[in-house]
């Protein structure tokens, strides 16, 4: 990968973001209700409501409204929560190191298991394992992620009292409890990706062995192991990558309900209570560093490319 | 069979689970490899010539299993030995070159790596030692400055480098033994020469067997001792090549050898019928149905490999039959065609360039590629009747020319007049109604959801709403000599040839006055190749169509030419008759191309102009010629003057050696002087 591939990249997430800063503002101000009427309750005089609208900047025209707040976000500024007595930069900021702290345990969760466990598959297709990992990763995706919540709480934080049942605890203050803390929710958060992730690798792994490549390396007389690995892995990761990058979506939003489980003070359950608030500001904001998030990861994702694959360099 | 032989194959059936059931791939295959011995085995596709070959390695798909039989190596049996022992025997004793470099490489490691770990495998040797062994290795190869090869990826390498590299691996640690299956297939004639060349060095260089597997008859000429002639699964014929190709006893080696075109001055004699798929073989022998010598006798029994003469067939009839012909001794018709007929297409230095850059933004960054001259320059005409042959390495452009003429492609500048108005004149349906093209790949050109019955019905109510639809495709279909029940069938449940013939009909549908095939018989085996090109020229005579014909293949541009164009590189060298261009080439390119051709005669012993280098980088095209830089005959002004394509009569040729014009002349002119 050269600079000029990257910056190429790069410049192609503006208008993303950009589209997603529109697309959120226009969902948000378009649904029924009103937060000052929120924050105030519904007893509270029209001329109060008035006021409070007015000083929120409320009554200006919606294209107002946007251009005004995208010209706070491009200075770095993202605006003042309506609920809370806080800018919306603070709020996330305070919120941010949990979710992705638990994104990451539950990716990492997944990964550890969800390879070996397809590459094994793979290699050994039609084997006992092959079946159980198939039929695992079936019943991964399939099973909701709040009911699994739920289900790990009730027994190895309530029957056995093995692990605590949520709770963040900052990595930095005290790095075994904080693991111990994070496992439950990680799990939870990375069953469905697992799962996903298992079945591509799988797929993609016997893609590959039955390659020209593959019987060359075995033509060499090279042991199984370095045919696998070295040769069919590294090839058969790539599309599996491109699956993991997108699909972190997916681990950002499982976040929002398994936040709420296990009480866990992160992005998630910022958005939920905001969006229940209809505090715009603190919805717009968040929802466009989650998009930001994204968009990142992807970026990465490609990086990992180059290094993974030489010839993404050319083409 | 004897005991010095080095390798020794007995008996050896292969069988593949299907859903099907069992299918018999190879059965009761025997032969032996002698130190220092070349073998070929020859077949076309469903012979079982690879799949004995992967036998051989332990080297089947999932499915596949050696039923019975036996390998033996040095006295080792092979087949009974487990994965782990056969990885010690693999690459060090017995190595094989794969068909396609393409996808034989890892794309993801480096050919250093991929040297280095089979060294490491085989040898007891420091990672140091064996990289300079691998940098040794390429060198003896004759890749180009391998210090950087050795760190470069596959796809950094042409597809004549990567067999190179595919070589180095396969004798890296000296085995005994080389299979190399169909090693030059998805190679250019000119390096297909640079690497038999080089095969054929090292093997004797190193007194190592090969066996070399591979459809075509004139490689296992040039590169073999002895033949193995494999039709539906067995060996039919086994001797010399010498004996073989030159007095064949089996029928169906004859018959191949008969139906092989060639670039000689002879007309095949085609073989009928196709190969039966594995699962569908008749008893008695399995090449009955398409033997003229066959009678009841032949339907009986699998005839056994018995002595015939000084080698070795099986055929019932050998004994009545003696000694058969491999060469057809009908002449070529030369062509009726006359000059004088008026000009359907006419192009005018036409050019196409390809940029790199695939986005607003990469063009707009600096730094990017300078685009790709994919056709750079060329005047070329079609006369109404005419067959033109347009034949060119990958990478010459001659597809794209072939899309240009057709407006499939946009392009970059000059001019076609087509029936004398301007291109861009010429309304688009009339346009697509009287100039039609054929596809090289007929498994990806047909809609595989849809009927041929449908695709065909398209092309005809497209071209004419009033017909009875029904009647016109069945009377298409056969006009290509398909049965009119295919229609309603699948693509994917037609073999290639008979797919090929869809494509065929479907662009007869419109009743066009030009056909374009481009590559149409390169995905076909030489019996169904040589049938196809019989209906095309069967059809053109028909309905008087034009042609323009694109091939890599010299053999079939002999065949169904009136007159060719030579392309290198974007331009056109070389514009004659048929006759006059293969009689007496005047290009050295031409001349070089046509040497390279390995013909399936053994007694022709041809002086081979093998070529160096590839073709360079359409990106950067050399100064002056662009042949310049392989060019055996090169002189010093080649370098700098660009020649001109220059026509004396009906035959034209771009070279200095013959003219001194060059493109620079044009351009030095004034601009009113050139009208």
């Amino acid at each position: 990968m050269n600079y000029r591939h990257v910056a190429i990249r790069v410049l192609q997430t503006v208008p993303v973001l950009f589209g997603v800063s529109v697309v959120v503002f226009i969902i948000i101000h378009s649904a029924p209700g009103d937060p000052v009427v929120n924050l105030l309750g519904i007893q509270a005089t029209e001329e109060n409501v008035a006021q409070l609208r007015e000083a929120y900047g409320l009554n200006e025209p919606l294209y107002v409204q946007y251009l005004h707040w995208i010209s706070g976000v491009l200075q770095g500024d993202l605006g003042q929560s309506i609920t809370r007595e806080r800018s919306v930069s603070a709020l996330i900021l305070s919120r941010l190191p949990a979710t992705l702290f638990l994104a990451v345990a539950s990716m990492v969760v997944a990964t550890v298991i969800a390879i070996p466990a397809g590459v094994v598959s793979a290699v050994r297709k039609g084997s006992v394992s092959d079946h159980t990992v198939t039929v695992g990763a079936l019943t991964g995706i399939s099973v909701p992620n709040f009911w699994l919540g739920l289900i790990l709480i009730l027994v190895f934080a309530r029957t056995f009292e093995l692990l605590p049942p949520g709770n963040y605890v900052s990595p930095a203050a005290n790095p075994v409890e904080s693991l111990k803390h994070v496992l439950l929710p990680a799990i939870t958060v990375g069953t469905a990706y697992a799962a996903l992730l298992a079945r591509q690798t799988r797929s993609s792994m016997l893609d590959n062995i039955n390659r020209e490549y593959v019987k060359m390396a075995k033509s060499k007389g090279l042991s199984s192991r370095k045919v696998f690995v070295r040769h069919a892995l590294k090839q058969a990761l790539l599309p599996v990558i491109t699956v993991a990058g997108l699909q972190f979506g997916y681990l950002l939003s499982a976040t929002v309900v398994v936040e709420q489980i296990f009480a866990w003070p992160g992005m998630g359950r910022l958005i939920w209570s905001a969006v229940r608030q209809q505090d715009y500001p603190t919805v717009q904001g968040t929802v466009l560093v989650i998009a930001a998030l994204f968009v990142f990861i992807n970026l990465l994702v490609d990086m990992a490319y180059a290094y993974l694959d030489p010839r993404v360099s050319v083409s | 069979m004897s005991d010095h032989s080095l390798l020794s194959v007995e008996g050896l059936t292969t069988e593949f689970a299907t859903q099907h059931g069992r299918i018999t791939a190879v059965k009761d295959v025997s032969f032996d490899l002698e130190p220092g011995e070349r073998l070929g085995i020859v077949g076309e596709s469903g012979s079982g010539k690879s799949v004995t070959a992967r036998s051989v390695m332990g080297l089947l798909d999932e499915n596949g299993r050696v039923a019975s039989g036996s390998v033996t190596l040095g006295g080792r049996e092979l087949t009974d030995m487990s994965e782990s022992e056969l990885g010690d025997v693999r690459g060090s004793e017995i190595a094989m070159i794969f068909q396609d470099p393409m996808s034989s490489l890892t794309p993801v490691l480096t050919v250093g790596t991929q040297i280095v770990e089979t060294i490491l495998e085989h040898r007891d040797v420091s990672e140091t030692d064996a990289r300079e062994r691998a940098i040794e290795l390429l060198d003896r190869v004759r890749i180009p400055d391998p210090e950087s090869v050795v760190d470069a990826y596959p796809h950094e390498l042409s597809g004549g480098q990567r067999q190179r590299v595919l070589i180095a691996i396969a004798i890296s640690t000296d085995p005994d033994i080389l299979v190399a299956d169909e090693p030059t297939t998805a190679l250019d004639v000119t390096i297909q020469a640079q690497i038999l060349d080089l095969l054929v060095e090292l093997v004797d260089d190193r007194g190592m067997g090969l066996i070399q597997i591979t459809h075509d008859l004139g490689v296992v000429a040039e590169t073999c001792d002895n033949v193995a002639v494999m039709y539906a699964g067995r060996i039919v014929e086994r001797g010399p090549v010498s004996e073989v190709f030159v007095t064949p006893r089996h029928p169906y080696t004859a018959g191949l050898l008969r139906s092989t075109p060639r670039i000689a001055d002879v007309e095949p004699d085609l073989l009928a019928g196709t190969v039966p798929d594995p699962g569908e073989r008749p008893t008695g022998c399995n090449f009955a149905s398409r033997c003229s010598h066959a009678t009841d006798d032949c339907r009986t029994g699998d005839p056994p490999l018995e002595r015939a003469g000084n080698h070795e067939a099986a055929c019932v009839r050998t004994a009545q039959l003696g000694p058969l012909e491999p060469v057809p001794n009908v002449q070529r018709h030369e062509s009726d065609h006359s000059a004088s007929t008026s000009t359907l297409i006419d192009s005018n230095d036409v050019r196409k360039e390809f940029s790199s850059a695939d986005s607003l933004l990469d063009r707009l960054l600096p730094g990017g590629d300078p685009p790709v001259k994919a056709v750079d320059g060329v005047d070329v005409s079609l006369a109404e009747g005419e067959t033109l042959g347009l034949v060119g390495e990958s990478g010459s452009g001659k597809t794209t020319l072939g899309r240009l003429l057709l407006e499939l492609t946009d392009r970059s500048d000059g001019e076609i007049r087509f029936d004398g108005r301007p291109l861009t004149e010429v309304p688009e349906d009339e346009l697509r109604s009287r100039i039609q093209f054929v596809f090289q790949d007929p498994n990806s050109s047909l809609n595989p959801r849809q009927t041929v019955g449908t695709i065909l019905q398209y092309a005809v109510q497209k071209h004419d709403e009033g017909v009875d639809v029904d009647s016109r495709v069945r009377e298409l279909l056969r006009e290509v000599g398909l049965d009119p029940e295919t229609r309603h069938d699948y693509p994917h449940q037609l073999s290639g040839g008979q797919k090929q013939r869809v494509g065929v009909a479907r662009a007869l549908a419109v009743d066009p006055d030009v056909i374009v095939a481009d590559e149409p018989t390169s995905a076909l085996d030489v019996s169904v190749q040589g049938q196809l090109l019989e209906l095309l020229e069967e059809i053109k005579l028909e309905r008087g169509l034009s042609m323009l014909f694109i091939s890599h293949d010299l053999s079939v541009i002999r065949h169904i030419s009136d007159r060719v164009a030579v392309m290198y590189l974007g331009r056109l060298v070389e514009v004659a008759a048929t006759e006059e261009l293969f009689e007496s080439p005047r290009h050295p390119y031409t001349e070089a191309l046509l040497s390279a051709v390995p013909d399936p005669d053994p007694r022709v012993d041809s002086e081979r102009i093998i070529l160096e280098g590839e073709i360079p980088d359409p990106k950067r095209p050399p100064d002056g010629c662009n042949f310049v830089t392989r060019c055996p005959e090169a002189m010093p002004e080649c370098e700098h003057d660009d020649p001109k394509l220059v026509g004396d009569g009906e035959d034209s040729v771009a070279c200095l050696l013959h003219n001194d014009a060059t493109r620079a002349d044009d351009r030095r002119r004034p601009k009113a002087d050139r009208e």
